[in-house]
């Protein structure tokens, strides 16, 4: 957002706000069109003073009450919001700014984080690692050879042939006899477990409850 | 003979495991797996491995070598 008042806001008079601003909201009812020049444009300021003054202020008839009773009204009411002049900010700084002791402890609630996400990533490879070793078992070993070589490996279940991607959802393909996908299937188990994991169950149900496991899965 | 539960989750998965010979452990076995029938898992059982297609099973065999349990599956 630009700023209304600038690093060089000095007070009510000062010109420094007026000119973002009025570059930011030029009135079109201005006569003068050149932005540059619309500081000095009466006609926005007009409008602008007299539409604000009749809505919030009725007392406010001058250009510098107005611009004071709009600076601090706005400021109170939007700290964050609105744009502040430097010494309104350096002030809001200065009351936010974090003590020694919440600094020390914002930085070990970091290393905290840190150390978790460190833990979650080891724990999730390890739990990778767990369910590849299961469906190796689980696999023939040229199942085992066509997965880590192509990321899927293929099963006929009767005369259908499927393969299984590497993944969770939208990974198994029936194929016709020219090796072509004639549908994706997808259904997975409901929680979320590791990949190879889910590649062995869904294996299991082909082979096992092929009838159940296609009125379950989304086919498209 | 010892048989094994693998329940799968997101650590992998965990097992459980009995010898056929001890009652206690069969029990405790035999709990875990109707515990999570009723939640709705999946169990299949096998024998062999390298590609063994096991069997869907829903009651606990305590003769089973190995039993695989999954959560329900859903449609993606």
């Amino acid at each position: 957002m630009v700023p209304y008042t600038s690093g060089t806001f000095s007070g009510t008079t000062s010109p420094d706000p007026w000119v973002p601003w009025n570059h930011i909201h030029f009135d079109t009812s201005c006569a003068d069109s050149d932005t540059t020049n619309v500081t000095i444009c009466a006609a926005t300021w007009h409008s602008w003073n007299d539409s604000y003054t009749a809505i919030i202020r009725t007392d406010a008839s001058t250009s510098t009450t107005l611009w004071s009773y709009w600076n601090n009204r706005w400021t109170q009411a939007h700290p964050y919001a609105v744009p502040l002049c430097e010494t309104q900010l350096e002030s809001i700084r200065q009351a936010v700014q974090p003590t020694a002791e919440q600094q020390a402890q914002w930085r070990k609630i970091e290393e905290q984080q840190a150390q978790r996400r460190e833990e979650e990533q080891k724990q999730l490879a390890e739990a990778k690692k767990r369910a590849d070793v299961l469906l190796k078992a689980h696999l023939t070993p040229q199942q085992w050879e066509e997965l880590e070589e192509k990321n899927c490996f293929h099963l006929f279940v009767g005369d259908k042939k499927y393969r299984i991607n590497r993944g969770r959802s939208q990974n198994i393909q029936l194929l016709n006899s020219h090796g072509l996908v004639v549908k994706t299937l997808c259904a997975h188990p409901s929680e979320m477990i590791p990949d190879a994991d889910t590649m062995l169950v869904q294996k299991l149900m082909l082979e096992n409850a092929e009838q159940d496991f296609l009125r379950i899965a989304y086919q498209s | 003979m010892q048989g094994e539960i693998s329940i799968l989750d997101k650590s992998g998965d965990t097992k459980v495991i009995w010898d056929s010979t001890k009652p206690d452990e069969v029990e405790v076995a035999k709990d875990t797996f109707t515990k999570l029938k009723k939640k709705g898992y999946l169990a299949f059982e096998f024998l062999g491995k390298d590609g063994s297609k096991g069997k869907q099973v829903k009651e606990f065999d305590p003769d089973a070598e190995r039993i695989i349990m999954s959560p329900a599956i859903v449609g993606g």
